[in-house]
Formats: C-alpha cells, structure tokens, sequence
C-alpha cells in the first residue's frame, strides 16, 4: 500500500489569466493531520476545490489512494472516498441527522425506506466516535460544532480516507474546538487523513502533524510540524519579499493634521477596544494576519458595519448616523479586498465605473455635465495607464489589475481626504502591483492620508510611514520610521500568539 | 504574422464583437418592432391604414406607459406587480371625483397612488421584504379599495369637456395618447442617461454592495423607482378612464403588470437588474399589440395571439441571455 493517501503533482489553474495555482505540489500520507496555511489568495481555496471535484485544473495530476483522479464533480469526488467540510455546510437542516447521513443512499426494504436499518446504522456511526448525539432529531436542532460532526459522519460513512476541513473552527467557541479535536484524534487513529485549513497558528501547534505553506498560489514547501517554529512559519506565509525595487521615503506625519480619529472602537468578537489616528499625507499600515480584525476595522470606520462602542472622528469631528453614503460625503474612500463582490459595476464601461463617486461633483440639477464625464475618465485612464480599447468598454472585459486601477481612479476622482485601501494588490501581477505601489506614495504626497492594509509584509515595510500590528481583533503593537521591518512585524504578532496559545 | 500582430488582429476582432453584440442586444426589440411592421405592411391587408396605426398606438400607450416605470424598477433588479391595481385605484379615485365634478379629487387619486408606490418601496428597500412580495400586498390593498370604495361596480361620469380634449386628435391625425407617451419616454430617456439618479439605478442594478460602498444612497434610490412606477401607472390608468368616461374599479388595469413585465423584458432590460433600456421597453409595448393585431387581422383567435405572444417573450430571454454573457 502506498504511505501517500493524496498527492498533489505540478498543479496548475488561473482565472481570467491570473495564477490561482501555480505548480503547487504536495502529498497527504494516510492518517495525518495535514495543515494547509496562507493568506487571501494564496489560493488554499483553489487548491481545495480542484481536490473535491470543484474546480478543474488547466493542468497537473490529482493522485488518490495510488490513481490519477480527474473527478467532474464534487459527488463523484465524494464516492471516490474525498469527502470537504465547508465553512457552510450543504445539508438539511429540516431532515434528520441519519438523514442527512445517508442522503441519497437510503437503505430500501421491500415496502419503502427501511427507517430502522438506517438509524441503526446512524446510531453505531454515532457510538463508535462517542458523541452524543440522537439521530432521529432533526439537523437545525445542532449547533455549527455538531453539524460538522454529523458531516463528518456522513464521510466516515462513505469510507472516505481523506476528510477536507476548511476553517473549521472558525465559527466555534473553545469546547467545541476541543471536541472537534477530539474527533480528529479518532479519525487519525482510525487512518483516515485530513487536511485541516486554519488561521490559528495555535491550533496548527496543538494538533497538526505536517503543513503545507501557499503564497500567492505557489508552494512555499512542505514541513513537519516539530521541525518549523512559529516566526519561521509566518515568514513562509507572509515574509518573502517579491522583486520589487520600488520603496517609498518614510515621511513623519505626526506634526500634520488629524485626518481620521478612532478611539476605542469594539465590535466583538472581531475588533476589540482599538484606537488610533491618521495624519494628513500618511500611510499608516495595518498588519496583522486574516481574522486579525483589519478588514473589520475597515469597515467599521467606513460606516458598512455599526460597531458596539467607540468613536471616531473625521477632521476633529465626531461622526453620527454613519452609513458608506456619510463616509463619502465626508471625503472618506475605501477600496475593497473583493473587486468583484464589492467594487467593479460589470456591466457598465469604464467611463461610468470610474465617475461613479464624482459624479454628484459634475451634476447641475441632478443632470450630469457630459462632457466633464467624458474628461475626467479619459483623464484618470491616461495618467494611471488603464489598459483598455476604449472609455466605453465594459470594465468586465478588464484584467484584475486594471480593474482596480479603474477602482482606485474612482475614488481618486472624488478628491478623498482620506482613502482605506484593503489588499489593493490582490490578485494583480507584479508589474500592476509596483503601478498600484506608486500610486499609494502619489496620494500621500496630494496629503490623503491613507490607511493600508496587506497580507503581504514586504508591501507595508515598502510603503508604510507607520504600521499598527493587530492580533485577534486587537492591536498589539506600533511600529515607526525605519523600525519597520518584516522581522519586527512578525515578531510583534508571534510573540503575542505564543502569549495566547498559553490561555 | 507574428505573433503582436495576430494578438491585434484578435482584439480588433472581439472589440468588433463586443460593439455588434452590444447595440444588438441595446436595438434588437426595435429591430423586431421594424420586421414585424414590414412583414405586415406586405403581407396583411389593409395594414396600412392610419386606422390600424391608432389602434395600435392608443391601445400600445398604456402599456409602454407602465412599462416605462416597470423599467426602472426591473433595472435595480426589483418587480412592480401592484401597477395593474395602481391603475384601477387612480382611475377608480378620479371617476368618482368627476361624477361631481371635482378635479381636486383627482389630484387626490394621483396622492394615493404615489403614497402605495412609496410604501412598496420603503418595505422593499428598509425592511428588505423581496419586491415580489411587497408590490403584491400592495397590489391586494389597492384593488380592494378601489372596488371598496365604489360601492357597486362601474362608475361611469359625464364630463362632455374632458372626454372631447381626450378623444379629438391633435392636428386631425395624432391621438392626444401619443403626445402623452412622447413627453414620458422623452423624460425618462433623459433621467435614466443624463441623470445621476438614473446612473445610481443602472450601478444598483449592477452590483448593489458596491453600490452602497460608492456611498450611493441605495435606499432612496430604490424607493424612488417604485413611486415612479407608481406615477406612470397612475397615468396610464387615467388614460384608460378617460377614453370610456368610466372605471370599472374590477378591470380597470388587470394583467397590466405582465404586459409591462413581457414589453421590458423584449427590451432588453436585464431582469436581474442593470441598464434600463428605455426605447426598447417602448418597441417592446409596441411588438406586443402588433403581434395582437396581427392575429386579430389575420382572423387568428385571441387565445393563439397569446401563445405567440409568450414565444416573442422566449425568444427574447434567450436572445439576451446569449449576448450578456
């Protein structure tokens, strides 16, 4: 019998011609736990969906329990013995638990569904891991904890041999972390491999055998566990610096006017009693890894989320009834991690997704100045290079990063104050990403203060005047001038998680 | 060739594409509206009759006229199912009002009409209740105060004036319906193209998160489309009234909402939201009473003219789901 379960050769796939995968490879051996770390669009995602029947590779080879797999679908993945828990789980919530066990498998009698046989068979699934669950009841009546469980069933049911776990501690409290790592130690013990997806670098100490380290869709190398420590596995995920040349000079803002003022914001569980200020023509980095509570606090300040207490203050003054329309209307800008979902209007061409917020500057009784329109997008389309045929071209049509040019020039278009750029950079090739850097020092120098927030450390030590270390939606520390480094960052963030991991 | 060149040849080629696919998709229900007029104009006797022409257009009127604000509010991705009953209220309203001669009742039915748009559009946008739902409950109120509040059956007034600036055609030719529709489309042409309101609708009916990220007030603009859904229908049931100098409050606009619905989507209006096509909503009002009195002329039953109906309708899906992707 072959010691690998799963390997993973030279795999292959780009969306819209950027590299969600690139020759990644990697094995699984039978009854590991299997940690498979990195940040937003590392492309752990990508990987996982092409493993259970998702995604099709462009190229490269699925091998499971000895042969090459190619599965057209995720059932067909299923039945091959690859079973993935989901963060949102696809069962039945009306159904009960032996149900959703056995769905689309019922066993039959002569008269119908034979009930007994399979409750039975559901009760000894049940026994055999020791959770006490009753599977006549239906499925809403569990909590998350329990339903991954009972999806964990169904796998063990299907005789899989390779269990995909995507964040799934993400949504529990610590005693259901606890049972679920319970559960993990049996299907070990019983040689069943899983591949556990995580950002708690704890839970990667405590139960992990090996990992597997993504950047930016390429394999940073596989290692055991006891033979990597902590400060050498974030400098995997997020240290390594990519080619640019490109760095911005460090200015001290401190002298400069307040342009945005937040003071003790909370919104549990993901940001908790964070406070700082942004000056006039700074960039101020927010580091700290995905969960940390950036993107959070982001959208905190912008008024998308209501937090439970704090304040903040634009330009000295207090903001009230805060809504994204309110934050516009007081020069704030924010450019969002998801271009897709939050950003780009598909639809519509290039010229109107670039005016979409200046346009209230260019209208007279609510009839918008054509010709300015035409003007400013021509304007923003030259000096940041937005390749595209033409202004009327549907920003669709678009490589990723000239849509997030066509982004940040609608935003440049409003006159912003003050600009929130979530992963501006994700996604987009190295030549977008030094375009997208320059521009970040252009803002500064037009006095935007600008909030930064990167996985990527290199990104915010090129750039950033100033960076605030976040940890489990707090921050844990601040870093000036030339103290700002890689090394520092993370160490910053790794001091405090082993600080952490003790409680 | 090598190979810049071919990958210019390529582009050249898909922006060609891209710009035939795109004014297709933007004209195709006024291509349509053009081959069926020429298929009649040879084919069907006596078509080309000034009469046949303002059958159509009266008839045609009140359905482009609802269409018109059906638009908008398919264009944020919404549905208006309450118009038919919208009509029937406003016209109800204003019979009564005129029975005794009172204009000021009829500026009355125009509040109430507005005042159920606006509430369909505050449950849609503020309490997120789907459009589907809120425009039904609406829908139900409106037809039952209608036939409420008119005691028993048709009002029917007297008002030889009002009737005779209505029926009398302006110039001798053109019916007053057509001057009427003209100022509408010409008005909602400008608000959805020259308008920043009209631009926030085609970006809410787009992606609305980014939407209300480009700190477009996203609530007012969805309340706004469903009042001017609700105008227009008022005015379309207005027109209906005025013809008959009566409203029967249990017919008066049934079924409008699926024409309305069937002549924005033969226009090219996205149903799952995004640019409001304004004339081709107006062509798509216009092919579907075509294609009636075609049938009619061809001495085909009604019954069959709405299954050729439903096929236009089909067919238009298809086309434009082929050419959005």
């Amino acid at each position: 019998m072959e010691e690998n379960i799963l390997e993973i050769r030279n795999l292959n796939k780009a969306f819209e011609g950027v590299m969600a995968v690139d020759h990644v490879s990697f094995s699984v051996r039978r009854g590991e736990v299997h940690a498979l770390m990195g940040e937003n669009g590392a492309g752990k995602s990508t990987v996982i969906k092409i493993i259970s029947g998702i995604h099709k590779a462009d190229s490269g080879e699925v091998i499971y329990d000895g042969k090459t797999c190619s599965f057209s679908n995720a059932l067909g993945a299923q039945h091959a013995g690859i079973s993935t828990v989901y963060q949102e789980l696809n069962m039945i919530p009306a159904l009960s638990v032996s149900e959703n066990i056995f769905l689309g498998r019922y066993p039959f009698a002569a008269w119908g569904i034979d009930w007994k046989a399979m409750h039975a068979a559901a009760q000894s699934l049940v026994s055999d891991l020791e959770v006490g669950i009753d599977v006549r009841k239906p499925l809403a009546e569990f909590g998350t904890a329990k339903k991954q469980i009972i999806y964990i069933l169904r796998a063990i049911s299907l005789k899989s041999k390779l269990i995909v776990m995507d964040e799934p501690t993400s949504s529990l409290d610590t005693s259901e972390v606890k049972m679920l790592f319970g559960i993990i130690d049996k299907l070990k013990s019983a040689g069943i491999a899983v591949i556990f997806i995580t950002h708690r670098l704890d839970e990667v100490y405590r139960r992990c055998d090996r990992v597997t380290i993504l950047k930016d869709g390429r394999s940073e190398g596989t290692y055991a566990i006891s033979e990597l420590s902590q400060y050498e596995l974030l400098e995997k995920m997020v240290g390594r610096n990519l080619a640019l040349e490109y760095k911005r000079t460090r200015r001290d803002a401190k002298g400069d006017d307040r342009v945005l003022e937040v003071k003790n914001i909370s919104r549990v569980p993901y940001v908790r009693n964070v406070s700082f200020e942004l000056h006039r023509g700074e960039v101020l980095g927010l580091a700290g890894l995905l969960g940390s509570g950036r993107t959070e606090i982001a959208r905190i300040i912008f008024g998308c989320d209501i937090p439970d207490s704090g304040e903040i203050m634009v330009n000295g003054k207090r903001l009230d009834l805060h809504t994204p329309t309110d934050a516009v209307s007081q020069g704030m800008a924010f450019c969002t991690e998801n271009r897709r979902e939050e950003g780009i209007f598909p639809n519509m061409s290039v010229q109107s997704n670039i005016v979409a917020c200046a346009l209230s500057k260019m209208t007279t009784l609510g009839f918008i100045d054509d010709r300015r329109r035409r003007e400013v997008s021509r304007d923003y389309i030259r000096k940041l290079a937005i390749k595209t045929s033409s202004a009327s071209q549907l920003v669709k049509k678009l490589s990723g990063g000239n849509q997030q040019k066509v982004i940040l020039s609608r935003w440049l278009a409003m006159n912003p104050e003050l600009i929130i750029l979530d992963e501006p950079t994700r996604g987009i090739d190295v030549g977008g990403k030094r375009e997208i850097e320059i521009l970040i020092g252009e803002f500064s120098r037009r006095g935007i203060g600008v909030l930064f927030i990167s996985s990527e450390l290199s990104e915010l030590v090129r750039n950033c005047d100033r960076v605030i270390v976040l940890r489990d939606g707090r921050a844990v520390g601040e870093l000036l001038g030339d103290d700002i480094d890689e090394k520092s960052i993370m160490r910053t963030i790794a001091n405090n998680r082993q600080l952490n991991g003790q409680n | 060739m090598d190979r810049t060149e071919a990958a210019g040849l390529l582009e050249r080629r898909s922006a060609l594409r891209h710009l035939l696919g795109a004014s297709l998709t933007k004209h195709a229900a006024a291509l349509a509206l053009l081959a069926f007029l020429l298929f009649n104009c040879l084919f069907t006797n006596n078509f080309l009759a000034w009469e046949t022409f303002y059958n159509i257009f009266t008839q045609a009127t009140k359905v482009a006229l609802v269409g018109l604000g059906m638009t908008l509010v398919i264009a944020t991705g919404g549905i208006d199912i309450s118009v038919g009953s919208a009509m029937g209220l406003g016209a109800t309203i204003a019979a009564i009002s005129l029975v005794s001669g009172n204009f000021a009742g009829v500026a009355l039915s125009f509040v109430v009409v507005l005042a159920f748009g606006l509430l369909a559009g505050i449950l849609t946008s503020r309490f997120s209740i789907l459009p589907l739902v809120s425009t039904l409950a609406s829908a139900y109120i409106m037809r039952g105060l209608a036939r409420g509040i008119s005691g028993r059956g048709t009002v029917t007034y007297n008002n030889p004036g009002l009737t005779n600036f209505f029926i009398t055609p302006i110039a001798g030719r053109f019916p007053v319906q057509f001057f009427v529709l003209l100022i509408s489309v010409v008005a909602m042409y400008l608000v959805v193209n020259r308008t920043k309101f009209g631009f926030d609708v085609e970006a809410y009916g787009n992606n609305p998160v980014a939407a209300r990220i480009s700190g477009i007030n996203t609530r007012r603009v969805t309340t706004i489309c469903y009042v001017i859904s609700a105008m227009f229908a008022w005015v379309s049931g207005i027109l209906v009234m005025v013809m008959v100098s009566s409203t029967d409050p249990a017919r008066v606009g049934v079924d409008m909402e699926l024409d309305a619905i069937a002549a924005t989507v033969i226009g090219g209006t996205p149903i799952t939201g995004g640019h409001p096509n304004i004339l081709g909503t107006v062509c798509g009002a216009f092919l579907l009473q075509l294609i009636i009195m075609m049938a009619n002329m061809h001495n085909i039953p009604y019954a069959y003219s709405l299954m050729i109906k439903a096929g236009i309708i089909l067919v238009a899906l298809v086309f434009h789901h082929l050419w959005q992707r």
